[in-house]
């Protein structure tokens, strides 16, 4: 990561500063950042190098998006997500964007940056600039790598003498103690499986689903202009192709910006991308392949999948069943994207600027569905489904700037005035049916469904609003810095008469010396955990009324009444900031310690049932974080041949929920991972708190405990008495054992470039959080069907501390405490990227009519190391689910530029 | 509906939500056609109470007339008063949150009927006069259920969490004006959907409130309220040409699942549609199985749609209920109880029957021919040859013991008001799609002799009660009329409360008689002996637990008396 020198400007809310006027917690990325990591979504290059930025892929589906959190989760029902703003209007993703395209990243962290945004800007705020024209010579440029993507990290199935070796335990565990043990041929007595042991027909279904797919990307820009326009016209494709068979995305991309300078006074211009999306969605086998026995024969004689594996079972279907062909399981997702955004900036008089945004983003996504009757999807009822959803989204943004800017002497201060107004609709129509009769037309011929089958529905979501805002930056001999900002919000899901909120902050900066500035800031902004026309009490239809036979249908209330009352969730935050720069760009640092207080969170609220209805949201909970966030940048080695710089980022932030109603922990009914807990992160687990197994040795201790009225007996779960009564109760012993949020997270970027060889390790770290491990929670005790083959089980021969002792006929919730086994520390140390790339030197690249060549490898998610030695075969950052794994890339890339 | 800003700095937006495809309760209800949904929602928990376990539960259990031996905890709870406290009793739990989900949907429609844009007046007065009836409806059930509880007459918007008690008569004063706006504005008939409330129900259910609200005043006061109660009363007995109404000539055929429909006699009707998709629920109408004693286990029997599904066993009467009856002159004891069951099945009597039954070993080998033979005589007598009969024979001595408490509780005389054969699909069939008569017309003649007595008009009160006592004296071979007439002597407030008994035996209101003239606790003690837990408080219910645990001021709003 380049340094940049003070005198460079940075993109906040609504305008630029200079980065030496910098009051906010704002924090700046440059694009060859962004261009590191082979991925569609540019936000994912981002992972462990923003200081407070917390971003983790969501799954290693193709196309998945990642999620991102700004120093922490706010909200208990509301989104987490930040806002988006790109060229100056929301309303975008940057996940659409080509990383080549962009230009900048900002991340605005502290409230006197995002209150600006009013409420929206409770969870931070992004803003990504794309490229624009320059003047001069015409730069074609293109980009693009190609690679594999796979190498899944994945605990493997148990197979063999290993899972024969369960199977005898379950059974010896079982046996009265004298009774001898039996033959294998009585052991394994379910239908055809004594013969497929002995023929060794061992089948690993992960193996068999999983390929490694090809990963490419490829982007071709143009960039220009002359004095009065300029131009940059580019177009991407993108293509990954999942490890599961028919599970890949394309993406093609296609931008023009325009700036053009009509006179001395009057600007204009337009920044127009156009996305197309192919999506091939998979419904994930992964877990129906790690519990299904591993015995059968999956193909066969002409290398045909067997729909029925094992000899003599007609009821379990093959789990590689949506391989079988192209007319099994198909779900295919079309989306366009088109954006236009166009401005007009005109100088009014000396030092006044008026400028106007209007843009307008138009989504139409078109999903096909078709599962054929023996999918997995339709497996269990045989019939057909095919069924199409249609969405037509429109999201218009217009924004009108003044901003008047004067130099009075050592004072030097602007003004910005703002109007700003969205509205976000769409509509959405559904139809579908079952059972038709010819595969092959999949969701192309609903009319084929069985009439009676059919289903239709569609629906309307539209919110909008107007706001209005002042800024004041005001600065006294470039030393004293001065920012006050207010927002009024008007939005149409709040109620009338509630309409208006107003996110005042107010920040101070101190340039002590040229290298070393101080800052503090505090302000409100807003987040939103109203949906659209949350306000209003819903009715919905009642038709089981009736007099006589003459059929009344009713409307009766919804047991979520609206409240007219509700108002946005308040983020109040305090933070203090210390900017470094010394040794003239060598060793620049940026510290803040932030303090956010949010109140007036939306739970919902069990009314009394003399109200008639049963619950309604109010704003009454709060949450608190704080924490800690360190960017520092080293350029550690400089000389003629060699160059090595460095980045480390360091975030700690510290969650709990400080209010709830009554003041009261809100027990779920999915208690382990939906429960809110005060003093605790929002997402905590809570459950049993599982200590060990218990021994052999340990067996006169371990009959003193009991559950629900048995005793505990060696091999059993060793659990937490909380209160000391000897006896394990849900009321008495479920305690927080985690929260999925880290302790820490760190990034650490090393680039050392040798002469025309450029080297970039990027190491990241997430630290402290726990794990919901839905794979662990695949033990199967009886040892039938599948399983994972690192679940290391407890017999008297082997006192491991990890799972219980199988026993024939038991599911993993007989044990007493089975939920704690799932809950893991998933900190985990990850060679996130490496990068080792040549650059033509230029001699050679101007023979060839280049202005700059550059080949490049690079690995992707390399190497992980956990710290729990029952995560090391998965991926920690997957977040526990079993489905979808992260994958690992590696690709070859080429960076020319004409 | 967009309005474009054209100049944007001074101008505001307009930011209404927009939501055409939600519903919501200002969207729909805000049409005459919409609001009618409103209207048919609010009909919709009747059907929780009357056809359900739980109404009958609630209102004929722990009285006189029924016991109940030891079917789930509930029902020893409701029956016998034992461990009934507001966390226990599921029925209780259940209709005080139906109860008040349907008094919501009322005062909305109360509230908003303006708003609904009705120009058609008689329209408009109809649906209102269907909403105050049913708000009437409900707050009579809970307030002699649960006594002064919360009075609401705004439908919840927001968040609510504090609830005050209101008196007793602050209830009555406006059920009595609901139901008089109900008198006026609702008309005769509805004609296909008859089960809607009309005039004349509005009439029956003010009878019935004026007669229970006079209970909680007294001297003057009370008067006049048991005046008001018998001219009511009158009134329906008056008009009853114009209604439509009268009484069947045959008890029995009042209770024929073929003269079910449209019944001639009742006032208000809860209806239950043979489309089962368009009923409260699958179960629809369930009454026919709570009544019944086994049968399809008895030698000679088997399930049938005729005979019913039986095994469930929750309303045995007691011996007293059927003591009232003189079964040689009034009919009502035939019209309403079952005593013969004719054998469906071919048997032949066996050594193992005898030893089990206790019979005369001489009747082994004796047949019993299905449609032919009886199968199983349960019967109120006494009956001295009961070894020698080549049938199953339960009388009076097997179930039950000298002094009325029971002794048997398996099998016993059932009540058949509630048999249907007819509109079930096969004989095990849960769900019946009977009606259920709510108010019919003989209560009247109740209510205003009940009423004439309290103010002293004994004659009056003779009279009255005499058409009922006409209409069922047995009239072939012999005319008993004349014996079945009663004089002013015999008039009483038991005497009365034994006339309820034997016209109204388990139709929904005789644990609201035994606590409306404050005879709960006497007659549980006279007449059913195996109740032994019933106390004083026990007349009014527990305010469920949840409710007082959701208030913030649960402990200012306090529980009835007894239940802490």
């Amino acid at each position: 990561m380049k340094v940049r020198a003070l005198n460079e400007t940075v993109v906040i809310g609504y305008g630029v500063v200079k980065k030496r006027d910098l009051t906010g917690a704002v924090y700046s990325v440059k694009p060859d950042v962004i261009m590191q990591a082979p991925t569609h979504n540019p936000l994912e290059a981002l992972q462990g190098r923003v200081p407070g930025m917390d971003v983790t892929r969501k799954s290693g589906s193709p196309g998945d998006d990642a999620d991102i959190l700004i120093r922490g989760t706010r909200s208990i029902s509301g989104s987490s997500k930040p806002l988006y703003i790109i060229d100056g209007m929301q309303g975008g993703n940057p996940g659409d964007l080509n990383a080549a395209d962009i230009a900048s990243i900002e991340i605005l962290k502290d409230a006197s940056a995002t209150a600006i945004y009013g409420s929206q800007g409770a969870n931070g705020v992004v803003i990504v600039t794309t490229k624009k024209g320059t003047e001069g010579k015409t730069k074609v440029s293109y980009n693009g790598y190609c690679g594999i993507n796979g190498f899944t990290q994945y605990p493997a199935p148990r197979l063999g003498e290993d899972y024969l070796k369960l199977r005898r335990e379950a059974y010896r565990a079982s046996l009265n103690p004298g009774d001898p043990m039996p033959d294998d041929a009585t052991i394994f007595a379910n239908a055809g499986e004594y013969d497929a042991i002995q023929k060794g027909q061992w089948v690993n279904w992960l193996d068999l689903l999983t390929n490694n797919g090809i990963e490419q990307q490829h982007s071709v820009s143009v960039s220009g202009g002359t004095g009065k326009t300029k131009a940059y016209f580019s177009g991407g494709y993108f293509k990954e192709n999942g490890v599961l068979k028919n599970n890949n995305m394309t993406r093609y991309t296609v931008r023009l910006n325009i700036d053009q300078k009509i006179n001395n006074r009057i600007k204009a211009g337009i920044q127009g991308q156009l996305n197309y999306y192919n999506y091939n969605k998979r419904k994930d086998p992964l877990s129906v392949a790690l519990t299904t026995t591993p015995l059968g024969v999956p193909y066969d004689g002409t290398g045909n999948i067997n729909l029925y594996p094992v000899a003599g079972n007609t009821t379990s279907i093959t789990p590689l069943t949506d391989d079988r062909g192209d007319y099994i399981a198909k779900d295919n997702l079309i989306t366009n994207i088109t954006t236009l955004n166009g401005y007009t900036e005109i100088k009014l008089a000396e030092g006044w600027t008026f400028r106007s945004n209007l843009g307008a983003t138009l989504t139409f996504q078109r999903e096909g569905v078709y599962y054929d009757g023996t999918s997995m999807q339709q497996k269990d009822v045989r019939t057909s489904l095919s069924n199409i959803t249609s969405k037509n989204t429109r999201f218009y943004n217009w924004d009108n700037i003044m901003t008047y800017t004067r130099q009075l002497h050592d004072h030097s201060f602007t003004v910005t005035l703002l109007t700003s107004y969205t509205h976000k609709d769409y509509d959405d129509v559904y139809a579908g049916g079952s059972n038709q009769a010819l595969a092959s037309q999949l969701f192309y011929n609903l009319g084929a469904t069985d009439v009676t089958s059919r289903g239709i529905t569609s629906s309307y979501v539209g919110s909008k609003s107007m706001s209005y805002a002042a800024r004041l930056n005001y600065n006294y001999k470039g030393k004293y810095l001065l920012t006050f900002s207010e927002r009024i919000d008007g939005a149409s899901r709040l109620a009338a008469g509630h309409k208006y909120a107003g996110f005042p902050s107010v920040a101070a900066g101190w340039r002590i010396t040229d290298a070393i500035k101080l800052r503090g800031s505090y302000g409100i902004a807003g987040n939103s955990g109203i949906d659209e026309y949350g306000t209003q009490t819903g009715v919905y239809a009642y038709p089981y009324m009736s007099f006589g036979n003459a059929a009344a249908p009713g409307y009766m209330f919804n047991d979520l009444i609206g409240n007219r009352d509700l108002g946005w969730e308040l983020s109040a935050t305090v933070n203090a900031g210390l900017d470094l720069d010394f040794f003239n760009g060598r060793l620049s640092a940026t510290i803040d310690v932030y303090n956010t207080k949010t109140t007036n969170l939306l739970q919902i609220r069990t009314l009394p049932q003399s109200t008639g209805v049963v619950k309604v949201y109010q704003n009454i909970g709060a949450t608190n974080n704080k924490g800690i966030e360190v960017g520092l940048n080293t350029v550690n080695i400089q000389q003629d041949n060699f160059k090595w710089t460095s980045t480390l980022t360091f975030t700690s932030n510290h969650e709990k929920i400080t209010s709830l109603i009554d003041g009261k922990d809100v027990i779920a009914s999915s208690a382990e991972t939906n429960s809110l807990l005060l003093n605790h992160p929002v997402k905590s687990f809570y459950t049993y708190k599982k200590l060990g197994i218990w021994q052999t040795s340990e067996a006169a201790t371990a009959a003193q405990y009991s559950f629900g009225g048995t005793p505990f007996k060696p091999g059993d779960i060793k659990l937490q008495d909380r209160n000391g009564d000897l006896k394990i109760t849900a009321d008495d012993d479920r305690m927080y054992l985690g929260a999925a949020v880290p302790r820490w997270t760190a990034g650490f970027q090393n680039n050392f470039s040798y002469r025309a060889v450029d080297l970039g390790i990027f190491i990241f770290a997430r630290w402290g959080q726990m794990l919901n491990a839905q794979f662990l929670g695949r033990y199967n005790p009886s040892g039938e069907g599948g399983g994972p083959a690192m679940i290391n089980y407890w017999t008297p021969e082997n006192p491991t501390n990890d799972f219980p002792r199988p026993l024939k006929g038991a599911s993993i919730s007989k044990y007493a405490g089975f939920q704690a086994l799932n809950f893991v520390d998933g900190s985990y140390l990850k060679m996130k990227n490496i990068t080792l790339g040549y650059t033509l030197p230029a001699t050679v690249a101007e023979r060839l009519m280049i202005q700059r060549l550059r080949v490049y490898a690079t690995g992707s998610n390399v190497f992980t190391k956990a710290r729990s030695h029952l995560v090391k075969y998965y991926d920690p950052e997957r977040g526990g689910e079993e489905s979808t794994p992260l994958n690992r890339q590696f690709v070859f890339g080429v960076n020319v530029d004409f | 509906m967009k309005k474009i800003c054209l100049i944007i700095l001074l101008f505001s937006c307009n930011i209404d939500e927009y939501n055409p495809s939600g519903a919501t309760a200002d969207a729909v209800w805000s049409t005459p056609k919409g609001f009618i949904t409103l209207v048919n929602a609010a009909y919709s928990e009747q059907r929780a109470w009357y056809g359900k376990e739980d109404g009958v539960f609630m209102s004929e259990a722990g009285t006189d007339l029924w016991f109940n031996s030891n079917k789930d905890n509930y029902a020893n709870e409701l029956t016998r008063y034992e461990s009934f406290t507001p966390s226990t009793a599921n029925p209780n739990k259940a209709v005080w949150k139906s109860l008040y989900k349907a008094i919501n949907l009322c005062n909305a429609g109360i509230n908003r009927i303006g708003q609904a844009g009705f120009t058609d007046s008689v329209q408009r007065n109809n649906r209102e006069g269907e909403l105050r009836f049913l708000r009437a409806f409900y707050y009579w059930h809970v307030v002699e259920t649960y006594g002064g509880v919360m009075l609401l007459t705004q439908e919840t918007s927001g968040v609510v969490l504090t609830a005050t008690r209101s008196p007793v008569k602050a209830f009555y004063q406006l059920m009595v004006e609901d139901l008089t706006l109900a008198v006026k504005y609702l008309p005769v008939s509805y004609g296909v959907e008859y089960s809607r409330a009309t005039k004349k129900s509005a009439l029956g259910l003010l009878a019935r409130v004026y007669l229970s609200g006079a209970y909680y005043y007294t001297g003057a006061e009370a008067q006049q309220w048991f005046k008001k109660a018998q001219e009511t009363a009158d009134e329906v007995i008056r008009r009853k040409a114009e209604f439509g109404v009268d009484l069947w000539a045959d008890y029995a055929d009042l209770w024929k699942p073929q003269n079910n429909k449209q019944n001639k006699e009742a006032l208000y009707i809860i209806s239950n549609s043979t489309n089962t998709a368009l009923n409260y629920d699958g179960n629809a109408n369930r009454l026919h199985l709570w009544f019944l004693t086994t049968y399809s286990s008895k030698p000679g029997m088997q399930l049938s749609m005729e005979y019913g599904k039986d095994n469930s066993r929750r309303f045995m009467p007691t011996r007293a209920l059927l003591d009232f009856y003189d079964e040689n002159k009034d009919h009502r004891y035939a019209g309403a109880f079952q005593e013969v069951w004719i054998c469906n099945k071919a048997y032949t009597w066996t050594a193992a029957d005898v030893a089990t039954y206790k019979k005369d070993p001489a009747i082994i080998g004796k047949q019993m021919v299905p449609g032919k033979d009886t199968a199983l005589y349960v019967t109120k007598q006494s009956i001295g040859d009961k070894a020698t009969r080549p049938y199953l024979v339960i009388d009076r001595d097997s179930t039950y013991h000298a002094n009325g408490a029971i002794y048997g509780a398996n099998d016993y005389v059932q009540l058949k008001k509630y048999m249907d054969p007819l509109t079930r699909a096969a004989a095990n069939a849960n769900p019946g799609y009977l009606d259920i008569l709510v108010i019919r017309l003989a209560e009247m003649y109740l209510i205003a002799a009940e009423a004439a007595y309290q103010q002293g008009d004994n004659n009056a009160a003779a009279t009255y009660i005499n058409v009922l006592r006409t209409r069922a004296a047995i009239k072939t071979p012999v005319d008993h009329t004349v014996e079945m007439q009663i004089t002013t002597h015999d008039i009483s407030l038991d005497f009365i409360l034994d006339e309820r008994a034997r016209e109204l035996a388990g139709e929904h209101v005789r644990w609201f008689d035994l606590k409306r003239t404050g005879k709960l606790v006497d007659r549980i003690h006279q007449y059913n002996p195996d109740i032994t837990q019933v106390q004083p408080f026990h007349m009014l219910r527990p305010v469920p637990q949840v409710e007082l645990d959701a208030l913030t001021n649960g402990q200012q709003f306090g529980q009835n008396e007894g239940y802490n």
